[in-house]
């Protein structure tokens, strides 16, 4: 499955465990977790597939952090389609 | 100080040969009659927008940002609709403002607008509305006896809104109710559409001109008068560049939707307020007897409604010319039998609700 | 510079009843109508310091209050005008000058985009702006006035005016709105306060407005520098506290406050980052005034200023 974002957005991060994401296609700002957040930069610049993001992601989590990371990514998948910011292909 | 207005949308540049006080009416005029945008994009067109003081354009600027914003939001919205009405085969067909944003006609320069308008075909509207129910919008609070009279006797299902978005998504079926008079066979303006991005559809321009002047003067709304006929103007001066055929079919086009009586008004009365070219005989060809014989009073009515809706500009009369028209409209909607029972309904709910009210 | 209270009585009189009373209102001029004489004594009270702009001046705002027939005068109604066209329905002629107000205020938060505008209360200790975005109830109106009583300046009781791209707000200095119980606290709070008059059965309860330029700079109309911003929140029964709070979620709240932040756009959004980004948020939890502008007082931004 592949994810991507509508289009590039802009992100306030304030080093915080929350950023704001504007949404340039739908006009919303979001109050989005950091790791949601590093999750839709990761796919501004091109369509990456789960296992790509996962790859990603797994890089820049604490290895002890891994093991619920894969249920963790699905869920913030979702949450982030259902907010419209990500279609899947 | 009268008819500033229109003279500034026509030639902008004049705009600069205003003092302070001419300034002052011509905007407070334009943002009573809806064209506070419209203005403000035709003077940024010819660059002259950046000649005046700062303190004036930014209420140019004011406008330019809501026109663009609400363009934004279209396109956005346009995209969700599509994909419900897709969802069931259907296709989107866009109507009067949505249509000239999307497009990126002239027409639609600066314009704003206060709900998105759609039609389907009239046995397809269930299947749409329940598309349209299943992606998000909803109807909106209605009481039973209102919901009835649209469906029953109306051109559109009851207005649609969105849980997450500001706008209004009107389902038409038809341009003109069922009990208005002329019986519009809507089928015919699906065979026309043109395809203005892949998979959005409007009318055609000489469907759209007919329409506009139809809404125009069927639709009671007149304190828009002067915005109406401004987009009346632009698309006349605009199509023609976009099809040279353009004016022949116009008039038998009309004939054929049983709308040249709309048609004629919207020529005159373009043609008198913003000098709009019609090629000769074109008011001859729509015109009838009868209409030349009514048309001094229908310029009595019209001429005054045509003025900014603004104290400059109002003629003496103006209030009493307006309500006539306004009843003038609702009888060309609705055979009075109909018209009758619905105005007191609709007078005696208000006064119930109020009863209501101050027994809680 | 003729101010308001240079007219002669009969002289305002007959101007505010044919509409000839531009005043300049922070970076703009509002042109006031009225026929009520609820609403001259109104503006006598709290404009008699303000400017009168010239014949020839372009006005940005025509409003009026006015009651407009023979059968608005016998139902004792009135309404409230923009452009010459009513954009609400009429209200009794009792309300007529919290109306005025509300009108003033409907005009900036519909009809400008050239800044972003926070709903919001702003005022200043020396160079120092600070911004207080707040939900009705919240008692940014309330605090609000307090300060002004206490030698800040209020630069805004509805409307912070940000320039996008910078942290100055635009001063815009207009009465301060007290609803239903403030109006005692402020009238026992200080004996200055100068209120105007009092609308009764609002739809937001009794409304009266407190004169709002006490402060020797009051009508500067230079931007100042916002280096706070404080949501405030009145609470009875909770411990008073002046405490940091996140940047993202100030930025998500102020948005929310905002009257055209989503207008606005990508400006919007960078406008609002700049400003957030360059400030120190802070929530307040109050119940005393005075206990309240202390705190205040004692912010780190503030305190050199004094």
């Amino acid at each position: 499955m592949t994810w991507r974002t509508h289009s590039k957005g802009r992100l306030y991060d304030a080093n915080e465990s929350t950023v704001v994401y504007f949404d340039s296609y739908s006009g919303d700002t979001h109050l989005l977790t950091d790791f949601a957040g590093f999750v839709v930069q990761q796919l501004e610049p091109r369509p990456l597939t789960t296992e790509e993001l996962m790859h990603r992601v797994a890089d820049s989590v604490d290895p002890d952090d891994i093991a619920d990371l894969a249920a963790a990514l699905t869920g913030v998948l979702e949450e982030l389609v259902a907010l419209d910011i990500l279609t899947r292909d | 100080m009268s008819f500033l207005l229109q003279q500034l949308l026509l030639e902008p540049q004049r705009i600069l040969a205003l003092d302070n006080n001419q300034l002052t009416h011509a905007l407070s005029q334009a943002r009573s009659s809806r064209l506070l945008g419209s203005l403000a994009c035709e003077m940024q067109a010819l660059g002259i927008d950046k000649q005046l003081p700062q303190t004036v354009d930014r209420h140019f600027d004011a406008a330019r940002l809501i026109h663009e914003k609400q363009k934004r939001d279209l396109r956005y919205d346009t995209d969700k609709i599509q994909l419900a009405l897709n969802s069931v085969g259907e296709k989107m067909v866009l109507l009067k403002g949505a249509a000239y944003l999307l497009a990126e006609l002239p027409v639609g320069r600066g314009r704003f607008i206060t709900d998105i308008d759609i039609i389907v075909p009239r046995h397809r509207i269930d299947a749409a509305e329940k598309a349209l129910l299943n992606f998000g919008w909803q109807t909106g609070d209605i009481d039973p006896y209102n919901d009835q009279y649209y469906r029953k006797w109306g051109h559109e299902i009851p207005p649609l809104t969105h849980s997450k978005r500001e706008i209004t998504l009107d389902v038409h079926h038809n341009i003109l109710p069922p009990t208005a008079g002329p019986d519009v066979n809507a089928g015919l303006l699906f065979e026309q559409l043109i395809e203005i991005q892949p998979g959005i559809f409007t009318l055609s321009w000489r469907d759209m001109v007919i329409h506009s002047a139809t809404h125009l003067f069927h639709e009671g709304e007149f304190h828009h008068g002067l915005r109406d006929l401004w987009d009346l103007d632009r698309m006349l001066r605009d199509f023609p560049e976009r099809d040279p055929q353009f004016w022949e079919g116009l008039v038998s086009r009309a004939r054929e939707l049983q709308l040249t009586g709309s048609l004629f008004h919207g020529l005159n009365y373009a043609q008198q307020v913003f000098g709009t070219p019609l090629p000769d005989g074109i008011l001859e060809e729509t015109g009838s007897w009868t209409r030349a014989g009514r048309k001094p009073l229908m310029d009595f009515l019209f001429l005054r409604a045509f003025r900014p809706d603004h104290p400059d500009c109002k003629l003496p009369f103006t209030g009493l010319a307006l309500s006539l028209l306004y009843l003038r409209s609702h009888y060309l909607r609705m055979p009075l039998y109909l018209l009758l029972p619905h105005l007191v309904r609709k007078a005696w709910m208000r006064q119930f609700e109020k009863d209501k009210e101050e027994t809680h | 510079m003729q101010l308001l209270k240079h007219l002669p009585p009969d002289e305002f009189s007959r101007r505010l009843s044919q509409g000839e009373i531009p005043l300049r209102i922070g970076p703009y001029v509002y042109n006031l109508q009225s026929n009520l004489s609820g609403v001259a004594a109104g503006i006598r009270t709290l404009y008699p310091d303000f400017t009168l702009a010239g014949p020839d001046d372009f006005v940005d705002y025509n409003v009026a209050l006015l009651s407009r027939n023979a059968l608005q005068r016998l139902r004792g109604e009135a309404e409230f005008l923009f452009d010459m066209k009513a954009p609400f329905d009429a209200i009794p002629i009792g309300q007529a000058y919290a109306f005025l107000e509300w009108g003033m205020n409907w005009c900036v938060s519909l009809h400008t985009n050239e800044y972003l505008k926070l709903h919001a209360a702003v005022v200043s200790r020396g160079d120092c702006a600070v911004i207080m975005p707040g939900t009705p109830g919240a008692g940014k109106s309330t605090l609000c006035a307090a300060l002004g009583l206490r030698g800040w300046r209020i630069l805004s009781d509805e409307h912070a005016m940000i320039p996008p791209n910078t942290t100055d707000v635009v001063p815009l200095c207009r009465p301060v709105g007290l609803k239903n119980e403030s109006i005692e606290v402020i009238r026992r709070f200080s004996p200055d306060a100068v209120l105007g008059p009092v609308s009764k059965e609002t739809h937001k309860g009794v409304v009266a407005h407190m004169k709002a330029d006490l402060h020797p700079a009051s009508h500067d109309t230079k931007p100042l520098r916002a280096k706070v911003m404080i949501f405030p929140r009145y609470a009875r029964d909770e411990p008073q506290q002046l405490s940091p709070r996140r940047r993202s979620d100030s930025f998500i709240l102020a948005a929310y406050h905002s009257f055209n932040y989503s207008l606005l756009c990508e400006t919007g959004f960078e406008a609002m980052k700049t400003l957030i980004e360059n400030i120190d948020c802070y929530d307040l939890v109050y119940h005393d005034l005075d206990w309240a502008i202390g705190a205040m007082d004692g912010l780190p931004d503030v305190q050199g200023e004094q």
